[in-house]
């Protein structure tokens, strides 16, 4: 419900990469969405696209990658992969498992199209030095 | 084409002005609190069950988030508090920006604690900090014990969890031994308080728990 708030975020987001990069048309947002975060895929690319149209994205692909949910169990270490919520360790029967998976919600990568707006080589500022 | 990498938090705007809220709730030591749960559950009836009993001994600022009205706001304030009403205009939680812009109708430096009734909805208002110290639930007994496998997000992120209309207990099926069995499966360290807000039944533990944490507050460093 709250995918419009999301959606506008990833604009903003966007945009201020773009600005850095000096970068002028987008072909592909790259997104991370954790199955545990509140986030449905479907309405999100919806309210991008709405908020995108007939703005300099329009035309942008929102790339959604779904994160599934991974825990850890914090007594044998046991780690496992779940549909749904775990409550227990299927291994050990350890209750609460930890979740290490499943709560992203990030903006992973922007597709540039135009070789010629290409970023500089170099990382993001932040990144020098590590 | 060419990729570049970015990997950055989409909600990291939020977060940050979160914790300028944080920084300036804990300059002051005020204990604040952000209160969800589904509408009708009994947030506003809670925080007046509430305020009636520690507006005498603390200072007591609430914020109310709604789609629309000032319902909340005029029936919180009536218990002699200062009551501030966000409205949201459709949007189903409130953010870290708006309870900014709230806070500046508080002193905060004479207030002890500070509520943030959210909107009702148990699914939005998880993801969203608002520079609060904790984040408080309510499940009532109507809803169903089912509810915390279908809103895992919410459960899991609150410290404490109100489950209120407990005197309604005999007429629906909610098992609370089945709800407990999954909190605690979600969130071992949860705090739970079975209370019913119509009769006052168990509001006592709820209401010492809440002093000793604004005590806390006041006391650290």
């Amino acid at each position: 419900m709250h995918e419009m708030s999301i959606a506008q975020s990833i604009v903003d987001i966007v945009r201020e990469e773009m600005a850095r990069y000096d970068v002028k048309k987008l072909e592909v947002i790259n997104l991370a969405v954790g199955k545990m975060s509140a986030v449905v895929p479907q309405h999100l690319s919806f309210c991008f696209s709405v908020l995108i149209d007939k703005t300099d994205l329009e035309g942008t692909r929102l790339n959604i990658r779904e994160v599934p949910m991974n825990y850890r169990c914090q007594a044998c270490g046991h780690g496992f992969e779940a549909e749904q919520v775990a409550l227990a360790c299927p291994a050990c029967g350890e209750e609460a498992p930890r979740l290490e998976h499943g709560r992203e919600l990030s903006v992973e990568s922007i597709e540039v199209a135009d070789l010629d707006a290409a970023p500089p080589p170099a990382q993001p500022a932040e990144d020098l030095g590590s | 084409m060419l990729k570049v990498s970015v990997v950055r938090n989409i909600l990291e705007i939020n977060d940050r002005i979160a914790g300028q809220n944080r920084e300036l709730f804990s300059a002051n030591r005020v204990l604040v609190l952000n209160l969800m749960s589904s509408p009708g559950a009994g947030k506003t009836t809670l925080l007046e069950r509430t305020v009636e009993r520690l507006k005498d001994k603390y200072r007591i600022g609430v914020i109310e988030g709604d789609i629309t009205s000032s319902y909340d706001a005029e029936r919180i304030a009536q218990k002699g508090v200062q009551a501030v009403q966000i409205n949201t205009d459709g949007a189903c939680h409130l953010d870290s920006n708006m309870v900014r812009e709230a806070l500046g109708e508080f002193d905060l430096g004479a207030l002890d604690l500070l509520v943030v009734e959210n909107v009702g909805n148990l699914v939005c208002p998880a993801e969203f900090n608002v520079g609060e110290d904790m984040k408080i639930m309510i499940l009532s007994v109507p809803e169903g014990d089912d509810k915390p496998l279908k809103y895992p997000l919410m459960f899991q992120e609150s410290r404490v969890l109100i489950v209120n209309k407990i005197d309604l207990l005999p007429y629906v099926d909610f098992n609370l031994k089945r709800m407990r069995e999954v909190t605690t499966g979600l969130n071992p360290t949860q705090v739970v308080f079975e209370v019913s807000c119509r009769t006052g039944e168990g509001l006592e533990a709820w209401l010492n728990w809440l002093e000793a944490r604004i005590k806390e507050r006041r006391a650290a460093p």
